[in-house]
């Protein structure tokens, strides 16, 4: 049992650092122009020059997923990182600050919680606008709630903690302790909620492309790249399924390390 | 009796500030509604957006502005949509029984092949059968719900004409929609009652019952499952809030109205006011779920009461 999870959890740490190097490197993995076709190869079944097919406009799908992979996994690490770093933020400062701003804080996240996630996600991009880095940032926002709650959690649960009380008691500084005793002990758990989130991060971008509020074509972007291919259902399947495999690959390989990483 | 009336003060706080967050979101940001009405590149002088502005009542402080929207969303005034010019409860109403139709024809499939799924994984000995059943929440929960309901739309309506393919004629187009829509559903359902279904499946009652000689399947459903429904039933609000935002992709892959589909066409048009009044009608539909599974789990055991 313990052998097959970890063979799963090794495939797994290998996609994601197999769609990372896609990510920033598509060139290495297909020498074909995502935003340039051959008309005269328009809508082509997948074989083995174009293992993806091809789209209405003779280009490879495959290398439209590639090079897409870029704009799509930046807009997901963008999201995770403002959620982390503004979630870890206001949970640190709820944990350990006086007790009056703890309440108004976590008030303020449990209403967050509250409202359905993509609503929210939806009313601040209309806000900022559409654009694949505004998805990205309304994700991160919206998903900061969660960290927080998690963080707080974690926050008080360590300062309770003897050796806590002890470095304090020395007279370490508040500043110190937060950074020295605080937050590494709560590095698991916060890790673990990082990678869930990264496979919904993943989820919700590709939705919120799909609906139309990415990055204007010809951009090559998952969830646009799917929305593109859903006036062809009838005669070129190839043009949704397969980029969708992509979407679910990566998530996929996200939560299961996400899991492995809660378990322990 | 006074736990009721603290859990509706709480319920009806939690609106108050989605609609507080939803104001300052909306107000707050440097968009400028008149602007937006009228699109950024219309040429309109400036008396006119002052005139506009002022029949809008946006030239009165903000504080104001708040409390007066308030005191109208309490009496059921929503506002005027920007977009279509029409009172935005008027729109939601009709909107609504739509997607809660949709969304109670996704919930009955999904509860039934979630605890069907979580009964199966706690009852079989196999460990192999046990692992592939209690991976399947997982997966199905991975996969893009707009994706789904592509493949779904490819196969059955497109490669097997055996349903419609998009619009409202009949049980027959809702069948797709809800079937994409039941699957993240019944997976996250399946998901935490199968890890209280194997709890309760150790708990000394069941090996008792079982010891007097009562079979498995038997022990499993009328011993081990009323005792993991209860737990269970607190992930039906969360579900609700999942099936509102499933609703946005899912309305607009099979073209079907909705409140889904409004919040997409209010979103592309910046209509602030009918996003703020869809704000605050489905946080009011999540918690009046969550209000109701409370006050149903005290009313089924007594011990959550304390």
């Amino acid at each position: 049992m313990s052998a097959r999870r970890g063979t799963g959890f090794a495939v797994a740490v290998a996609t994601l650092a197999m769609a990372a190097t896609v990510a920033v490197a598509p060139g290495l993995f297909t020498s074909r122009d995502p935003l340039h076709g051959e008309l005269a190869d328009r809508l082509r079944p997948p074989d083995l020059r174009h293992p993806f097919g091809t789209d209405e406009l003779g280009r490879d799908v495959l290398a439209r997923v590639l090079h897409g992979a870029g704009l799509s996994l930046t807009a997901v690490v963008i999201a995770v990182g403002t959620a982390l770093v503004v979630g870890v933020l206001v949970g640190v400062v709820a944990g350990s600050g006086p007790r009056r701003l703890d309440d108004v804080l976590m008030r303020g996240v449990e209403v967050v919680l509250a409202v359905p996630s993509l609503l929210l996600v939806l009313s601040l991009v209309a806000v900022l606008g559409p654009g694949t880095v505004n998805i990205a940032l309304a994700v991160g926002l919206t998903s900061a709630a969660g960290f927080a709650r998690v963080m707080r959690t974690e926050a008080v649960r360590v300062r309770r903690l003897d050796y806590v009380d002890a470095a304090r008691s020395s007279g370490t500084r508040r500043a110190a302790v937060i950074t020295r005793h605080v937050l590494p002990n709560s590095v698991r758990p916060v890790l673990a909620l990082a990678t869930v989130e990264l496979g919904n991060a993943v989820l919700t971008v590709a939705a919120l492309g799909y609906l139309g509020y990415g990055n204007p074509p010809p951009t090559p972007e998952w969830g646009s790249l799917i929305a593109a291919g859903q006036d062809y259902l009838a005669s070129a399947w190839w043009l949704t399924v397969l980029p969708g495999l992509a979407v679910v690959a990566v998530v996929v390989a996200a939560n299961h390390i996400g899991h492995h990483l809660r378990e322990r | 009796m006074p736990f009721v009336g603290g859990r509706l003060g709480q319920a009806a706080g939690v609106v108050w500030a989605a609609y507080t967050v939803g104001f300052a979101l909306f107000h707050l940001l440097p968009s400028d509604p008149v602007r937006i009405m009228i699109g950024p590149e219309t040429a309109v002088d400036e008396a006119r957006i002052e005139a506009l502005r002022a029949e809008l009542g946006l030239d009165r402080p903000i504080g104001l502005r708040y409390l007066d929207g308030l005191w109208s969303a309490l009496h059921g005034d929503l506002g005027t949509s920007f977009r279509t010019g029409r009172p935005v409860a008027e729109a939601i109403g009709e909107a609504l029984p739509r997607t809660l139709a949709l969304a109670g024809a996704a919930l009955v499939p999904a509860v039934v092949v979630g605890v069907l799924l979580a009964w199966c994984a706690v009852l079989t000995r196999s460990g192999r059968v046990r692992a592939v059943l209690a991976g399947q929440p997982g997966l199905a929960l991975s996969v893009p719900t707009f994706w789904l309901g592509l493949v779904l739309l490819q196969l059955f309506s497109f490669r097997w004409p055996l349903l419609p393919a998009r619009g409202e004629h009949g049980w027959e187009s809702m069948v797709l929609p809800a079937a994409t829509l039941a699957v993240p559903a019944g997976a996250l359902l399946a998901q935490v009652l199968l890890a209280r279904l194997s709890e309760s499946w150790r708990d000394p009652y069941v090996t008792t019952a079982r010891a007097k000689g009562v079979s498995r399947p038997l022990a499993l459903t009328v011993h081990a499952l009323p005792n993991a429904v209860m737990p269970a039933l607190t992930v039906l609000a969360l579900l609700v809030g999942w099936l509102l935002s499933g609703s946005v992709v899912v309305e607009t892959v099979f073209a079907r109205n909705g409140i889904g589909r409004l919040v997409h066409a209010s979103v592309a048009a910046q209509d602030l006011p009918m996003l703020l009044g869809l704000l605050v009608v489905a946080t009011l539909v999540f918690v009046a779920v969550t209000l109701a599974v409370d006050l149903l789990h005290r009313a089924l055991d007594p011990r959550a009461a304390r």
